[in-house]
């Protein structure tokens, strides 16, 4: 195969290639650089309990129960002892009340985690006021970031990985940067691989195009690979100025993981390609073509945060192509899931071939 | 000119949908000859040609060309055809050198005398960048690009779009030369005086639909003449009134009528009448064309 149309592709299009690669290089690198600076604010210690001296939490094993006591108040008329999930208690609700100084408290075994809150309410000069005495929990008060951490928010961004520390480069990266790679590649990628091939029919280059003895199929396989060629090189400069700028932060010079991880987002990158080039062919129009392109990575990346964040939704995640490229088995355990690639690889022909067939058969308008 | 076909077109229909683009369309095209094919805006040229290179499916209908089929053989075709779009670009940022070198090679031509020479001839600037040109320039490389390979058989759609007049006598001389050398070129146009200049015979098509094939020449003559005459008297306008004299008019002393055929009739019974001026012309193509566009036609 001669490979004209291909090196015509870089050709023309060169400075897009050279702006984008700076950009995500820029973005990659400078992500890395931040980390010292971020995971200081990740060292805030465990608070303590507002008023935790005041009360006193007792778990009574032959009973099944906890006793919280709590020291009296002058003037006290009743305690109220509230209950949440959370330290900030914000979303506490009333478990009782009481003359005395102490309540027991069922245990649940299906929860280990309670925060409990006293609050005495007072009567002076007719006038009822409620003052907090303390707090009390069932656990170690966790640090901002341990809680943080807890949130479904945070899920949708550890790729539902639950032993993912941001305070550590592996999981900062994998927080800050892995987890919106597809977006910070993919849209732009897309928009070049539509265009490759919308843009010759819309600065209506087919006609000359195809007045020379190029065949159909030859010239979508190599603006395929020209796109192809294009996205290995921004995968394996991202890795090694990732690598680098890890190492020159103090994190060690370490090709495995970092430079490994981006590289194997490549088969997911020639999905989108696939993608791209089919629906620009399907529609010949950049508008259509990109708007249903961008709808397709986002609608997909939406799906793959949701079925992190919400239980139920779990079994869409296969239906994403952000769920088969995981960079989270190499940062964090050092596992290429080599099947899941094959499998983008597989798909990627699947849809090139598709736009093959209609591209084949369809009207170039003029 | 010999009778070899290099061009063979039977039944050829073309719809989008609904709209019939071209319809049952028969036509040969001979090897060495420049054939026209005119007709107003939308009557499906374009459509023709384009279903003819393979670029648009056709409905229906047959399509050879050097013998082979249109669709199933087109990169076959493609190698021995040069082709100038009615409507196209180029990489806007390149220069026009690269783009032209770019197609050659894809043509599997590696001389690039023949690409230089005409950008000489045609005062075309290769140097330059594309998205620089005027259209004029433009359509420049574009006639230079289906020229450049030095192939058998030529398609134009509209090759003097947007060139000036003497660029476009150039065009013609370029295509005259061509055609020395035993090229055959197929050319779409609405400029009559084009076609009239430089093709050897026209196909008409109007609403999709082929309304004549002829040589340019026997076309005229089957149109007939436009015959003035200025006389010293008054004459007795029945003298005229026989069979290939068509509508006649008197103004004073001033005659006008259509001869289609006994011009030597005609002209003795003038020349017993003391003629003081007279015109014998033949019909434009552009009467020609209002005639066949009009409705109707006398071919």
């Amino acid at each position: 195969m001669d490979l004209k149309t291909m090196r015509m592709e870089f050709r023309k299009g060169w400075k897009g290639f050279t702006i984008f690669i700076f950009v995500v290089v820029l973005i990659v690198g400078g992500m890395a650089q931040l980390y010292p600076v971020v995971s200081e604010t990740f060292e805030e210690e465990a608070g303590e309990l507002d008023g935790e001296e005041s009360l006193e939490l007792e778990f009574l094993e032959e009973k099944n129960e906890f006793n919280l006591s709590w020291e009296k108040v002058e003037g006290a008329k009743e305690y109220i002892v509230l209950e949440d999930t959370k330290s900030h208690m914000a979303t506490s609700s009333d478990i009782g009340n009481t003359t005395e100084t102490y309540m027991t408290i069922p245990s649940e075994d299906n929860r280990d985690e309670r925060y409990f809150g006293v609050v005495a309410v007072v009567e002076v000069e007719d006038e009822e006021s409620r003052v907090p005495i303390g707090m009390a929990s069932t656990v170690e008060r966790k640090t901002p970031l341990e809680e943080m951490m807890e949130t479904p928010y945070f899920r949708m961004f550890t790729a539902g990985r639950e032993d993912m520390r941001i305070d550590e480069i592996e999981g900062y990266l994998s927080v800050e940067l892995y987890s919106w790679w597809i977006l910070l590649v993919g849209v732009y990628l897309s928009f070049l691989s539509v265009k490759s091939v919308t843009g010759d029919y819309e600065e209506g280059r087919m006609d000359i195009i195809f007045s020379t003895p190029l065949s159909r199929k030859e010239y979508l396989l190599q603006k395929f690979s020209a796109l192809a060629l294009f996205s290995l090189a921004l995968v394996v400069l991202s890795g090694l100025i990732l690598t680098l700028s890890v190492y020159s932060v103090g994190e060690g010079f370490r090709l495995n993981p970092f430079l490994v991880s981006i590289v194997i987002s490549w088969p997911m990158l020639l999905v989108i390609i696939a993608v791209s080039i089919f629906l620009a062919v399907l529609f010949k129009s950049s508008r259509m073509a990109v708007g249903a392109t961008f709808a397709v990575i986002l609608v997909q990346y939406a799906l793959f945060m949701a079925g992190h964040m919400v239980e139920s939704l779990e079994s869409v995640l296969p239906f994403t192509i952000s769920y088969y490229w995981d960079y989270n088995s190499v940062l964090l355990d050092g596992v290429v899931h080599l099947w899941d690639l094959v499998l983008l690889i597989l798909v990627a022909f699947i849809l090139f071939f598709g736009s093959l067939v209609l591209f084949e058969n369809r009207d170039i308008p003029a | 000119m010999e009778n070899e076909v290099v061009m063979k077109i039977r039944g050829l229909t073309k719809k989008y949908g609904d709209v019939v683009g071209i319809k049952d369309l028969d036509l040969d095209v001979y090897k060495g000859e420049i054939m026209g094919f005119l007709g107003p805006n939308g009557a499906g040229k374009t459509t023709t040609i384009r279903t003819c290179l393979g670029l648009l499916q056709k409905t229906s209908g047959d399509v050879k060309i050097f013998g082979l089929d249109s669709h199933e053989d087109s990169i076959e075709i493609r190698k021995r055809t040069g082709y100038l779009p009615g409507d196209f670009g180029m990489y806007p940022d390149l220069k026009v050198k690269s783009i032209l070198r770019y197609l050659l090679s894809q043509s599997g031509v590696s001389d690039e005398s023949k690409m230089k020479g005409l950008a000489e001839r045609l005062e075309l600037d290769l140097s330059r960048k594309y998205g620089n040109l005027s259209k004029g320039n433009k359509q420049k490389v574009g006639l230079v690009q289906a020229f450049m390979a030095d192939q058998d058989l030529i398609i134009m759609d509209e090759p003097t779009s947007g060139l000036d007049p003497l660029m476009q006598q150039k065009c013609y001389e370029l295509l005259r030369e061509e055609k020395e050398k035993g090229k055959t070129i197929f050319m779409s146009s609405h400029i009559l005086a084009e076609v009239e200049e430089v093709c050897d015979r026209v196909a008409i098509i109007r609403n999709a639909e082929l309304q004549v094939v002829e040589e340019i020449e026997s076309l005229k003559e089957k149109m007939g003449k436009k015959l003035e005459i200025e006389f010293e008297n008054s004459v007795d306008p029945s003298i005229f009134a026989m069979e290939g004299v068509e509508d006649f008019e008197m103004d004073g002393r001033k005659a006008t009528m259509i001869v289609t055929s006994n011009l030597d009739e005609v002209i003795k019974k003038i020349s017993k009448q003391n003629v003081i001026n007279m015109s014998l012309e033949t019909f434009s193509l552009e009467q020609l064309f209002l005639t066949y566009y009009s409705g109707g036609g006398k071919g």
